[in-house]
């Protein structure tokens, strides 16, 4: 049984005018980071224009991933930028509103909160509500599950300056799920 | 009220120290944030099923595209050109191009197939629309689905690998007005008041 | 309060995690909390009953995607579940041995939806038993809606499958149908002109080298006189115009 080609060999071929390759690199990562650009946007539907936009660029400026042995980083580099990009267009889209049914509490209402008794939705809302740095450390960290060195690489920060983000952020996130306890 | 994390649940937080090396007393607390962690997962999230069509068909159309063909002519190593050459004969292959630019492509060409799937061709003109998109099921009825390009003054084309079978779609143009397909064979009632047009793509085989 | 008991105290307030996870995911965060509640008795229903819950879902999708008030979107999915219950079961009174794909029940659905009457749809599955219907089962609603009559249509389409016409020869016929609507023709009239068809002529017998069915060169024979009339297409008023 053959072992699928590397990363650097699928990108060998691609620059080489194998434009179908692409679709290996696509078919591997795209769901890898549908987790991320999802809870970094807000949504799945921005996650997909997100992830769309990323690799399109991908293969636009392929020539220039300067490791391709690590075309991961450098995607994953993409997508984070990209991420921002999209919020910072304000396209934010949100659930459907329920207009004929009665006013929902909102969503820091802890009567509602309690009620709900759904911890996800509770930590989800909250990432929400943290700045996109904060919750871009967090999803990476502990979602993508993304080692320090990988994560100081993708965002090109220094590990002690990523470190000390993700302590804000955690801080944050106790301090936001307290306030609903509250 | 402290809140100050403590330097060893940081470590254990941050992964440089494992659980084993944690203090009892922040046990608890490590095992409080790993549910919190675990919530932190949204889960697998769906991607629509014509994402991948749509990267590719992008792709193709790049890889395709008159100035990226020419601009690879131009600086193919079997062709020794400086970069300044290379960038002098571009630019005339450039202007070549555009004086010779191909008619755009009638409506409704015959579906082609790739790999199983069926390459859809959608075609809407609207020439006062500032952008259109096609969705439906293939796109799970994303509203912004997939956004359709310019191809002349007022034609918009989209091109989307579909797996044989029904399909039901709609344009949307301007991001909020949603319109059936008059090229399509056939309309059906949507459940709203509104309609779908449907696309019935045959297995071949 | 220190920070063990901040981070107990918010599991605490954790009873169980739900599968709500899981169904988040597949609605992609586009429906909120109170639309699920609403929907989920109904997807399960249909699940127990063997019918494709992913259509009831893309329906709700939809309805979000297209703006429509909550209330109408629970009706036309728990409406949408009715009818691929009802198509399953013609498709199941046509075929009762067999397995019925979930495509077929979703085209049957449309095509009963369509204004095909439930008989021909069973008459359909029995007669054709043995071919894929997603495609005759469309093809049938195509015709319909331009005004062939419904039986007429439904023994056509079985006679072409009998002789082996292939899914996308089919698939043509409704476009060669207009070709002839156009000029005039009556509808059944528009039917029988497909099928002899300029150009690429439709078979009427088994395809080169093989096929079941009549000898090659038979011709479908034209029903008598269609009822009077043949109704227009009724294709409905398009939503918008290209512009």
């Amino acid at each position: 049984m053959s072992t699928p080609p590397s990363d650097a060999e699928v990108v060998a071929r691609i620059l080489g005018g194998d434009v179908e390759a692409f679709g290996l690199l696509v078919d591997r990562y795209q769901s890898i980071f549908a987790p991320y650009a999802a809870q970094v946007t807000g949504s799945a539907d921005d996650a997909a224009d997100v992830i769309q936009e990323s690799f399109v660029r991908a293969y636009r400026f392929l020539s220039r991933c300067d490791n391709p042995a690590n075309f991961k980083a450098w995607l994953f580099r993409i997508v984070s930028n990209q991420c921002k990009s999209h919020m910072s267009r304000g396209w934010r889209r949100k659930t459907v509103p329920v207009d004929d049914i009665a006013t929902l509490p909102a969503p820091d209402d802890p009567a509602r909160d309690v009620a709900a008794g759904d911890l996800q939705d509770r930590v989800q809302r909250v990432l929400q509500q943290l700045p996109p740095d904060q919750r871009e450390v967090l999803v990476l960290k502990y979602v993508q599950d993304l080692s320090l060195i990988e994560i100081a690489d993708v965002l090109r920060v220094s590990v002690p300056a990523l470190k000390m983000r993700l302590l804000r952020a955690r801080t944050a996130l106790r301090r936001k799920l307290q306030g609903v306890m509250v | 009220m402290t809140d100050r994390e403590p330097d060893a649940l940081s470590r254990y937080l941050d992964g440089e120290a494992t659980r084993a090396e944690l203090p009892a007393a922040l046990r608890e607390e490590a095992d409080a944030f790993d549910r919190i962690r675990a919530a932190m997962d949204p889960g697998p999230v769906k991607l629509p099923p014509g994402l991948r069509a749509t990267i590719m068909a992008r792709v193709r159309a790049a890889h395709a595209s008159p100035w990226r063909r020419a601009w690879r002519w131009v600086t193919t190593p079997t062709v020794r050109v400086s970069p300044l050459t290379g960038t002098l004969a571009f630019a005339a292959l450039a202007a070549l191009i555009l004086w010779a630019r191909p008619q755009s492509s009638r409506l409704r060409e015959r579906p082609v197939e790739t790999t199983g799937h069926i390459v859809a061709r959608f075609v809407y003109r609207a020439p006062t629309a500032s952008s259109v998109v096609v969705t439906g099921e293939f796109a799970r009825w994303d509203p912004s689905g997939v956004a359709m390009r310019r191809v002349d003054g007022g034609t918009w084309v989209a091109e989307i690998e579909l797996t044989p079978g029904l399909h039901h779609y709609a344009f949307v143009v301007d991001g909020k007005r949603w319109v059936i397909d008059p090229n399509a064979t056939s309309q059906v009632d949507d459940g709203f008041g509104q309609q779908n047009s449907v696309l019935l793509i045959p297995n071949t085989d | 309060m220190t920070m063990t008991r901040a981070w107990t105290l918010i599991l605490t307030a954790v009873v169980a995690l739900p599968a709500m996870a899981q169904e988040r995911g597949r609605f992609e965060g586009r429906l909120d909390s109170q639309m699920l509640g609403a929907l989920r008795p109904i997807l399960a229903q249909a699940a127990g009953d063997s019918l494709p819950t992913g259509a009831l879902e893309d329906k709700a999708l939809e309805g979000a995607a297209k703006g429509v008030p909550a209330a109408r979107i629970i009706a036309a999915v728990r409406q949408l579940a009715g009818e691929l219950r009802d198509a399953r079961g013609l498709l199941r009174d046509g075929r009762p041995a067999a397995r019925i794909p979930d495509a077929e029940v979703i085209a049957a659905a449309e095509t009963r939806r369509r204004g095909v009457p439930a008989q021909e749809i069973a008459a359909l599955a029995r007669g054709a038993s043995q071919h894929p219907l997603v495609v005759p089962l469309t093809v049938l609603g195509d015709l319909v809606q331009r005004g062939v009559p419904a039986d007429y249509a439904r023994t056509v389409l079985e006679q072409l499958l009998a002789d082996g016409l292939p899914p996308d020869r089919m698939a043509e016929i409704p476009g060669r149908v207009d070709v002839a609507l156009r000029v005039g023709a009556a509808p059944a009239d528009a039917l029988r002109s497909a099928l002899r068809g300029g150009g690429r002529e439709m078979p009427h017998g088994p395809p080169p080298g093989g096929g079941r069915g009549p000898a090659a060169g038979r011709p479908i024979q034209p029903p008598p006189d269609p009822p009077k009339g043949g109704k227009p297409p009724s294709s409905g008023r398009p939503h918008g115009n290209s512009s």
